[in-house]
């Protein structure tokens, strides 16, 4: 059993809108490895919701390929649909029927019995509260309710991959952290997951490696610690003056930062280079401005992904 | 198989949510069949030697049936698509014919009781004479008409995508092919520049063939062109539309 369970290479992808044509993915190569939680991270428009629509055989690629767990996408699409679950960008419900409705046609759909879905479904209605609107009609539910019965019935079927794509959007921060463990734990035992998202924190909890694209390219790829290392070793550095002085912040504009912001006395700024080097700048500073608090540690991924944009 | 049953299963949770459909569907032809078979009966009787005129029209309304079963459901894949449904589904484990097949089903079923009804309606309210030893063939060509006209709506819709272009080109289409067609009159007398169209009408030939197994007209050739035309028009049309499911849907 190869260790790529999903190999995409030269992948590309045009729209075409009457005479115009929208390059959306633009010779794309990634792999995701078997258990893997994999991010495709991006701004609006950098394709990532497209390429999820290739690996799930909704559109078929204009260029390269892509095979999931070996079969081609375009060759054996139903082999890649056996393969996967996805929650889709779009709030995908039936709108005229109940939530249980909902979740019982996505069981049936998926080849399982009435009783089989019951019990499936059973521990992701508590998971992700949807009990007290069972019997509900999906189209009278808020955005929030749809996105929890779309992920319900992707975590309830036991396919080896999952696509979530900006799965959380719209949900409670309780259910939101509920949903994301239960994630991280089916990925344990094995479930490859794809996790699309704007939200650069949640990748950064998760996602074991990802890749950041724009423009249907990619910008970097790796682990948070190789992204990093791509983005001149980013460091972050917070700072809270005893004494705050405009002089103070315009000395450590002089420092160079990448990026610096200050909110309510606190300083942020994010640096590259080495960690010791910063230390000595910010103890020589502090001899001038005394500090109250001082942090030094490895950057975020949102302050990775606007330096590596940046350059 | 269980996919497709899965799917007829879903069409029917969907189509008795709007009980409206249905009422389309199934009541409108049989009002159709007693408001038309009833007054026009005395016009036509002159005119058509030995026959009735509902008898004769009793097989276009059971074409009617197949048509509105089959049109009207093609609209649920613009609900689909407002929904977002439509996209998931695309990624479910099954071949998108087992979707299109699935939905078949359930529309052929309610072909039949909605024709069952027309034909107890004729039967029993218009007291017209019927053969029912032709139940069969009868029962056949309802459903191979309602597959005929489902994947030809099917393929409509999903090559128009916008929902108002696709409501304008359905209610044209349903003018157009209901009239110029044999269902009303006999094609012989329609104008003579209708008649020609009207002779390659496929709702010609599935009224004729419905009108065959009902009370019997037509020569065997006849009939073996019109089975033949007819199987073909479902066959393109059920090529097209899983051509259209299939292919890049952006």
């Amino acid at each position: 059993m190869p260790d790529e369970i999903i190999q995409v290479e030269q992948l590309k992808h045009v729209y075409t809108r009457g005479a115009g044509r929208i390059t959306a993915v633009d010779e794309l190569t990634f792999a995701v490895r078997r258990g893997e939680i994999f991010g495709l991270l991006g701004p609006n428009g950098a394709g990532k919701s497209t390429v999820v629509k290739v690996l799930s055989t909704i559109l078929k690629p204009s260029g390269g390929r892509a095979l999931v767990d070996g079969f081609d996408v375009c060759r054996n699409p139903l082999q890649v649909r056996r393969r996967l679950a996805a929650v889709l960008q779009e709030n995908s419900v039936e709108t005229m029927l109940s939530v249980w409705d909902n979740l019982l046609l996505y069981g049936l759909l998926h080849g399982y019995s009435r009783s089989q879905t019951a019990r499936r479904a059973g521990s992701y209605i508590e998971l992700l509260q949807l009990r007290p609107v069972l019997k509900q009609r999906a189209q009278s539910l808020s955005g929030g309710f749809k996105r929890r019965v779309q992920v319900a019935k992707a975590l309830m079927v036991e396919t080896p991959i999952l696509f979530l794509d900006e799965a959380t959007t719209g949900m409670d921060p309780l259910i939101k952290t509920a949903t994301l463990k239960k994630i991280q734990e089916q990925a344990e035992q094995g479930r490859t997951v794809i996790l699309t998202t704007q939200l650069l924190g949640e990748a950064e909890s998760l996602c074991q490696r990802m890749i950041l694209m724009d423009k249907g390219r990619e910008l970097a790829s790796g682990t948070l610690a190789e992204l990093r290392l791509l983005s001149k070793r980013l460091l972050r550095v917070q700072l809270r003056f005893l004494k705050a002085d405009a002089n103070a912040l315009k000395s450590l504009r002089e420092l160079g930062p990448r990026q610096l912001k200050e909110s309510a006395g606190e300083i942020i700024m994010v640096v590259s280079g080495g960690a010791d080097e910063w230390i000595r700048k910010i103890a020589a500073f502090s001899e001038k401005w005394p500090l109250e608090h001082f942090e030094i540690h490895g950057a975020n991924l949102e302050e990775i992904f606007l330096e590596l944009y940046r350059q | 198989m269980r996919f497709v049953l899965a799917n007829a299963y879903r069409e029917y949770r969907i189509r008795l949510t709007n009980p409206v459909l249905p009422l389309w569907d199934v009541v409108v032809p049989v009002i159709y069949l007693l408001i038309f078979g009833a007054s026009l009966d005395r016009w036509f009787s002159i005119e058509m030697a030995n026959i009735d005129y509902p008898l004769f029209f009793l097989g276009g309304v059971l074409a009617m049936v197949t048509f509105s079963v089959a049109m009207n459901s093609s609209y649920t894949f613009f609900e689909d698509i407002q929904s977002g449904i439509f996209h998931e589904l695309l990624t479910y484990p099954f071949a998108r014919r087992d979707l299109m097949f699935g939905r078949f089903l359930f529309n052929a079923l309610f072909s039949l009781a909605g024709s069952a009804l027309c034909l107890l309606a004729a039967r029993y309210v218009l007291e017209v004479p019927l053969d029912f030893m032709r139940i069969q063939g009868l029962v056949f060509w309802l459903v191979v008409g309602t597959a005929g006209w489902y994947f030809f709506f099917s393929w409509l819709a999903l090559s128009i995508r916008g929902f108002n272009a696709y409501h304008t080109t359905t209610s044209s289409l349903y003018i157009l092919l209901m009239f110029i067609s044999d269902l009303f009159y006999p094609l012989d007398k329609l104008p003579p520049s209708v008649q020609m169209p009207a002779y390659w009408n496929p709702i010609t030939w599935e009224i004729d063939l419905l009108r065959h197994f009902t009370y019997g007209p037509g020569t065997w050739f006849e009939k073996s062109w019109e089975s033949a035309g007819f199987l073909i028009f479902a066959g393109v049309s059920y090529w097209l539309a899983n051509r259209s499911l299939n292919s890049s849907l952006e």
